[in-house]
């Protein structure tokens, strides 16, 4: 083997990223887009750390919880959403706002 | 020569593995000269505002009476205003080619370094501000007739006429403005490779590189869509490592174009060797169409990986290999070949020609990476007797076995 051999780096800091970052997604899917925020940031540092034809397991951990923190985030907004409407509704009609 | 848009993107996140720091850093330090440009710019513009404002309305009325003008005139501040906008356009358009520079760096494996950013401030500026000034110029003379009729229209308070002309000049001009687009998407590439060539021979050469491959161009554009969603998503955050990536993979279509992808930003032997055995299709050598169109292709010869394809026990230091593309152990396979005795023979005295064609014969049927082969015609040459001429090399009768049949 030549000397000049490079050795391949070892770990893949931005798959390791990516799931640090999907974790934090799935933390962040109650507040108001943090978990949509975290979670496409996750989705993208996955899909770019790819360099080979699959994916690091990190990165697939990354890219599953990014994906579960984003859906987490939309159906929290969902959940907020029907509740606020809901009490809105009940508010108003209890307070004889249309009367 | 056609690779696969997948391995495009694949091959450009290879190149910037090791590499992000440094295209995230030039990123930050644009996105910081820019703030503090529009931040001048702001400030003047305000200024300008507050002189005017308090001559309208007075001083105390004054919505903008709180910034600080001094003691400079309108007319002066007007005139910083113009001068520092243009100052900034020619700082984000050559910051823009330093791009460019920078992911080329980073694409051939040369170490990208921040300053690339600058590297058009040096080399060529005027022929960069020159071209862009054209296309700016261009723009502003086919979108004349827009304005126009839009004019007349509201004049005339509407017409039917107008409306249909607007319609239509606007649908052509954007696929003729697409299509201008797409041929000479290669030109700042070019430029930013080679500095010294003309305006006019670098938007040529783009011309000649993009004939037959605007589709593949167009699509690779549109390939980005989903991320770049999602990096709407992130708040722009993603865009940090999207807009390299990006641009890494335009740069790597480029190297594709003219068949100078580093070796060692392909495929693995390994990763051939499974592409190999889940391939199911027609072997390239027995099947498969050449192109005979687009640039560098011309000299289509018999491509002799196929023997090396169907030898796939015969790839055994995979990792070596792929560490040292330049010197590749796949002399030896061939040599534990006796039974092919003539025309080895002619090809062992050929050694300066071996290395990059055993790189070459590497390169699995589905992703035929013959660019590297076409770009050495010379080295090519000396080959073809070999491979032309299998009848007379096989003059035994117990082995009279065809070229390009598998040596198992």
């Amino acid at each position: 083997m030549n000397e000049q051999t490079v050795q391949p780096k070892n770990g893949n800091s931005m798959a390791l990223g990516s799931m640090v970052v999907g974790i934090i997604s799935i933390v962040a899917s109650c507040c108001c887009c943090g978990g949509i925020i975290f979670g496409s940031l996750a989705v993208v540092l996955a899909c770019l750390s790819r360099v080979e034809t699959y994916f690091d397991k990190q990165a697939k951990t990354g890219l599953i919880c990014g994906i579960i923190g984003m859906v987490l985030s939309v159906a929290a907004g969902v959940v907020i959403l029907v509740y606020l409407a809901s009490a809105g509704a009940s508010g108003l009609a209890g307070s004889g706002f249309y009367y | 020569m056609d690779i696969k848009r997948s391995d495009l993107k694949l091959y450009a996140r290879r190149a910037l593995k090791g590499n992000w720091g440094v295209v995230i850093g030039a990123t930050l330090i644009s996105m910081g000269i820019a703030y503090l440009f529009t931040t001048a710019l702001n400030a003047v513009l305000f200024a300008a505002l507050r002189i005017g404002a308090d001559a309208l309305f007075g001083k105390f009325l004054s919505p903008v009476s709180q910034f600080p003008t001094g003691n400079v005139s309108a007319g002066t501040l007007v005139i910083v205003l113009i001068v520092l906008y243009f100052v900034y356009l020619v700082a984000m358009l050559l910051m823009s080619v330093g791009y460019q520079r920078l992911y080329l760096d980073v694409v051939t494996e040369q170490k990208g370094k921040v300053t690339t950013l600058f590297w058009a401030f040096t080399h060529s500026p005027w022929k960069f501000i020159l071209i862009s000034v054209l296309i700016a110029l261009l723009e502003g003379i086919t979108t004349v007739p827009i304005y126009i009729m839009s004019l007349a229209a509201a004049l005339s308070g509407g017409s039917g006429f107008a409306a249909a002309f607007l319609l239509v000049y606007e649908i052509i001009f954007l696929i003729v403005y697409a299509y201008v687009l797409l041929t000479f998407s290669q030109f700042y590439l070019i430029l930013v490779e080679d500095p010294q060539k003309g305006i006019f021979e670098a938007l040529a050469e783009s011309q000649r590189m993009m004939k037959g491959n605007r589709g593949r161009y167009f699509v690779l554009c549109l390939s980005f869509f989903g991320i770049s969603l999602l990096a709407a998503f992130s708040f722009g955050l993603a865009a940090l490592w999207l807009t390299p990536y990006t641009g890494c993979t335009f740069a790597m279509f480029y190297l594709g174009l003219k068949g100078q992808v580093p070796e060692k930003l392909k495929h693995s032997p390994a990763e051939i060797a499974a592409a190999n055995a889940s391939y199911t299709g027609p072997t390239y050598y027995q099947e498969q169409p050449i192109p005979q169109q687009g640039y560098y292709q011309q000299p289509m010869q018999t491509p002799p990986q196929d023997m090396y394809y169907q030898q796939p026990v015969q790839t055994p230091p995979q990792d070596m290999y792929y560490q040292q593309p330049a010197q590749t152990t796949a002399q030896d396979m061939y040599y534990q070949q006796p039974a092919q005795t003539t025309p080895q023979d002619m090809y062992y005295q050929q050694p300066a020609q071996a290395s990059p064609q055993d790189m070459y014969y590497q390169q699995p049927a589905q992703t035929p990476s013959q660019e590297s082969y076409y770009q050495q015609p010379a080295q090519a040459t000396p080959q073809e007797p070999y491979y032309r001429q299998p009848a007379q090399t096989n003059t035994d009768p117990d082995k009279n076995i065809p070229s390009g049949t598998p040596q198992v």
